[in-house]
């Protein structure tokens, strides 16, 4: 059994057309969710008071200061 | 509530720390709210330095009263954990104390229930007695991989050990409770096991208008079951 030669290319040209679609998609989405976590960290709550954004350094800085932590647990990819 | 003048008051009292899942690849703890048992956003949650979790609550709005309290009460608790340090007078009190605010797990609630004895009263008793039931249920429900339906049938062996002793939770998860136990029961093709299950889930279940579908189908599932024994006779 012989396979036309243009069909084999043709296979391969419509799988590597839809990995890098796939890939691209991936991209977009992360842009995206970067853009959303930028706009997260750039409301006014965060100006009115002082607010980790870095879990170890929260914990460290609660040993110091002999405090609680309050960790406000929130999102930024979904309303 | 957080750009008031009110909130930056309150916050001299703590260390705020921000946690956002944004899903960006990368991002360190991208599943810190459920390692730390929480399940929706927002969620607060009081932790110390040491990553325990003293009190957590989901909120539907952030609410500066209830933080107010929740602070409040966490005060206290140390005020008495201080005292108790001393003496050990005050041991009962501080454990019930611990498991109002959902600090103990299954395991360590028992082995201080062990610990302290039967100076208890029967009101506190009673008070306890649902808490451990579902922190003895949360336990199991944690080794379940939605993903293994094997571990849904270990973990319902535990479920019927639990129906057997009237151990029923009463909590948000707690069809999974019924479905572990009934899977189990069907996995060892036990009859009377699936049927005695079904009947108390459903006398359990019976305000909860949307499981009746499945209820339905767990009937069929019965009768199937019944047929194939009486094939093999």
């Amino acid at each position: 059994m012989t396979i036309d030669r243009s069909l084999v290319i043709l296979l391969y040209g419509v799988l590597a057309a839809s990995t890098l679609a796939g890939s691209l998609d991936a991209q977009r989405g992360q842009a995206q969710l970067i853009k959303q976590r930028a706009a997260k960290l750039s409301k006014p709550f965060l100006e009115n008071a002082t607010w980790a954004l870095d879990y170890d350094k929260a914990r460290a800085e609660a040993k110091k200061q002999k405090k609680w932590l309050l960790t406000y647990f929130t999102r930024s990819y979904a309303p | 509530m957080l750009e008031s003048k009110e909130f930056k008051g309150f916050a001299d009292k703590v260390v705020l720390l921000l946690h956002n899942t944004s899903k960006v690849e990368g991002e360190p703890y991208p599943n810190l709210l459920r390692e730390k048992g929480g399940n929706g956003f927002p969620t607060v949650s009081f932790m110390d330095h040491t990553e325990r979790v003293l009190y957590q609550q989901p909120f539907k709005k952030l609410d500066l009263p209830e933080l107010e309290k929740s602070l409040s009460r966490l005060q206290s608790w140390k005020a008495l954990k201080t005292l108790d340090e001393g003496d050990g007078q005050n041991a009962w009190a501080l454990f019930l104390m611990e498991m109002d605010f959902g600090m103990h797990e299954f395991e360590g609630a028992a082995a201080q229930m062990k610990k302290l004895g039967d100076k208890i009263t029967a009101k506190d008793k009673k008070w306890l007695t649902p808490k451990m039931v579902e922190l003895e249920f949360l336990s199991h429900l944690k080794t379940i991989d939605v993903a293994n339906q094997k571990t849904l049938v270990a973990a319902g062996a535990k479920f019927v050990g639990m129906m057997e002793k009237d151990r029923i939770p009463q909590g948000d998860q707690k069809t999974t409770f019924w479905q572990g136990a009934l899977k189990y029961a069907h996995s060892k093709m036990d009859v009377d096991l699936f049927e005695k299950v079904l009947n108390r889930g459903k006398k359990e279940l019976v305000g909860d208008f949307r499981l009746q579908r499945y209820l339905k189908n767990v009937e069929k599932q019965l009768e199937q079951m019944k047929k194939a024994k009486e094939s093999v006779r």
